[in-house]
């Protein structure tokens, strides 16, 4: 039906909205070190991108929507804030000044194999973070302030997880798990 | 050996004209007395067929070859005046002969024996009591006049039938209209007539009356009046039944001071007009008239002025003329006409030729498509402007065919789906809807709608000029689908339009085909031709 239709109506040309729907984003990042440092667009599937000497940074072609930004400065300093990436547009956000940076701190208390337990904080980059060799303590940042969900788990099962972990600049939040 | 030849023989062309020309019968008739008392006499009944039969036979004047005064009692019955008509049909055998019945008595209306209310000529042994027995019937006296050879035939009815003046009802029918205020129900005589010229003293329900200082009955006396020459408008020598009637309608409407309206209906009359008084010059104006109880009341003018109020008549100077029939606002007929000298034209059969044949008209209106997800990601509803064409009455009367153009540009923005949340995208924009189709149309005067299948393009341009992307995008598709509108002549060939149109169009976006439905709309002013 919908063939016969077509085949009924003559169309030439074509409309496109594909390049509408991705965009630049730029900013540059005050006191970033070029390698402790990175920017994310947090989602599902987090769009990582790194600095230069300077501090800039440059997403290119990112689909284009809202975002939240996490911007990790520095071991010391970090950022959360959103932006909107205009599509077909290269947005540009200045001058970012980042803050103390915040931090997720789980003490773990098991029996089992601690080596091959992990901490994610999700819509980030922090994907499966370990502890240093022989610690029970893992350390999920630097954040920047706002609000994250975080689980812990072990081989490819969680088990353990908290919603909406809502941390300050500065602010080292710890929680003491048992597995 | 030959079959056949011409034998040549010696005939005078004059002769030879007189024995084919036309000839003219007249028959006169004027009731003034009634057997039956009720009935009051009619002082000038007699009189009225007298005078009239003597202008008519009058060499200077009418030039009838045979007038028939009956004014005798033994003349003047029911069955004598049926005879004297009948016996026209021996006399007056060609088509184009000439015949005028006239008849001065009271008029009365009586149910027949189907219950139904008819007009009736009181003749010498009408009796009151009896009328639908006794009477003559307008009905009958029509039949047998519709039955003559000839086809130029002129009834003349100087009577009434309202019960006042030249009228006495039968008390239980004077009972009945006492009542009824909007004037009488039975159907004129004249709308079943055919081929006739008739003429009466007054319009159907008023009063005809006779007048002691004029000594005749007012129509009559000024029918007369005509005959000598004031009727003939045009100037063209001959006085015809039209002109005649129309002069003395309009001093008998002027004497009586709007008491007593004559009226006339004319049928079937071709080109060749009732001639009752002189003969034609072979030059003169030209006659603009109708006769048409449709056009009742309304006014002639032509060029602009002003000519006569209908039914009636005007001459005009040979030549081009604006002619309009109006009716308070209201323009009922609208025609550019080209009048010969001498020329007869009934306005009334302009109505019938197509009148104005079409319109063209700009408007502003604006189209989009019908579902959201196309206005927010192709193009948003638009504003624009349009010009159109009608051609009225094609391919069929109940036809119209439309073609229009729309057009729209300007800056407009696109939501994206697949952007929750962005900036909405800035881009300009040029649209082109060039449609036509058949609509079928419903007239209603001044007003007409109309409705019919219609095919569009439907050109869209978009240009965007963005940081990561410059570029002009066009698309051109078809677009079937159905419209509907509506026409109000408002004022002389001024005519306001409305106009909608759903449309189906099938819309590529980035790459993926879908039918989408579409809308347009304009409202506009036009010039009707």
């Amino acid at each position: 039906m919908t063939a016969a239709v077509t085949a009924l109506l003559c169309a030439c040309g074509g409309l496109d909205n594909a390049p509408l729907e991705h965009g630049d984003l730029v900013g540059r990042v005050l006191r970033a070190q070029k390698d402790a440092g990175r920017v994310v667009l947090m989602s599902s599937q987090p769009i990582g991108a790194t600095f230069d000497d300077a501090g800039n940074f440059h997403f290119s072609s990112v689909p284009a929507g809202r975002y939240e930004m996490l911007v990790v400065a520095s071991d010391t300093e970090a950022l959360r804030l959103p932006v909107t990436v205009s599509g077909a547009e290269t947005t540009e956000l200045g001058d970012l000044d980042p803050l103390p940076a915040a931090f997720i701190r789980i003490n773990l208390s098991t029996q089992g194999e601690v080596m091959e337990c992990w901490v994610t904080v999700h819509r980030t980059d922090l994907n499966r973070v370990h502890s240093p060799p022989g610690s029970y303590q893992f350390t999920a940042g630097p954040l920047g302030a706002g609000c994250y969900d975080t689980s812990m788990g072990y081989l490819q099962r969680a088990f353990w997880s908290r919603s909406n972990i809502c941390l300050e600049p500065g602010e080292q939040r710890s929680f003491d798990v048992e597995w | 050996m030959e079959k056949g030849g011409l034998v040549r023989v010696n005939v005078k062309a004059a002769a030879l004209d007189a024995a084919h020309a036309p000839r003219r019968y007249a028959v006169l008739v004027g009731i003034p007395q009634v057997n039956d008392p009720e009935w009051r006499p009619l002082r000038y009944a007699a009189k009225d067929a007298q005078d009239l039969a003597a202008a008519l036979a009058d060499p200077g004047r009418g030039r009838f070859d045979q007038v028939r005064v009956l004014v005798k009692p033994e003349e003047t019955t029911t069955r004598a005046v049926l005879q004297a008509v009948d016996s026209l049909a021996a006399l007056a055998t060609r088509p184009d002969d000439q015949v005028l019945l006239y008849v001065s008595a009271h008029g009365t209306l009586a149910r027949d024996d189907r219950g139904e209310l008819r007009r009736y000529l009181v003749t010498r042994d009408a009796r009151l009591r009896d009328t639908a027995r006794t009477a003559l019937s307008v009905d009958s006296l029509k039949a047998r006049f519709d039955a003559l050879p000839s086809k130029r035939r002129v009834l003349v009815l100087a009577t009434c039938h309202s019960g006042s003046g030249k009228s006495l009802l039968p008390p239980e029918v004077a009972e009945e209209l006492a009542g009824i205020k909007s004037g009488f129900f039975a159907r004129p005589v004249e709308a079943v007539s055919r081929a006739s010229i008739v003429l009466s003293a007054s319009d159907f329900g008023e009063t005809a009356r006779e007048d002691p200082e004029l000594k005749n009955d007012i129509y009559t006396h000024f029918l007369v009046e005509g005959l000598s020459g004031g009727a003939d408008r045009n100037l063209d020598g001959a006085v015809v039944a039209t002109e005649a009637h129309d002069y003395a309608r309009r001093r008998t409407f002027e004497f009586t001071h709007g008491r007593q309206r004559p009226s006339a209906e004319i049928l079937e009359v071709g080109a060749d007009p009732v001639v009752l008084a002189g003969a034609f010059s072979g030059g003169g104006d030209a006659e603009l008239f109708s006769y048409a109880p449709r056009l009742e009341g309304a006014r002639l003018t032509v060029d602009g002025v002003e000519k006569a109020e209908l039914p009636g008549g005007a001459a005009v100077r040979p030549g081009r003329h604006r002619v309009q029939v109006e009716k308070g606002a209201l323009v009922l007929i609208s025609a550019d006409v080209e009048v010969g000298r001498g020329a007869r034209l009934a306005v009334d059969s302009l109505a019938a030729r197509p009148g104005p044949s079409g319109a063209v008209a700009l408007g502003v209106g604006g189209f989009g498509f019908l579902d959201r997800q196309s206005r927010e990601q192709i193009l948003p509803t638009s504003a624009a402007g349009a010009v159109s064409l009608r051609l009225d009455r094609v391919p069929a009367d109940d036809y119209s065919v439309f073609a229009d153009l729309m057009g729209s540009t300007g800056r407009a923005q696109l939501h994206l789906e697949r952007v929750p949340g962005g900036e909405a995208v800035d881009f300009g924009y040029r649209a082109v809807l060039a449609g036509a189709g058949v609509a079928h149309a419903l007239r209603l005067g001044p007003v007409a709608i109309y409705t019919g299948p219609r095919v569009a393009v439907l050109w869209l341009g978009r240009s965007f000029d963005l940081a990561l992307y410059q570029g002009n995008q066009d698309y051109l598709t078809l677009a079937p689908g159905w419209m509907a509108g509506a026409s109000w002549r408002v004022l002389g060939r001024l005519e306001l339009q409305l106009q909608v149109a759903v449309m189906a169009t099938y819309v590529r976006v980035d790459g993926v085909g879908a039918v989408l439905g579409h809308a347009g709309a304009t409202a506009g002013a036009g010039w009707a031709f």
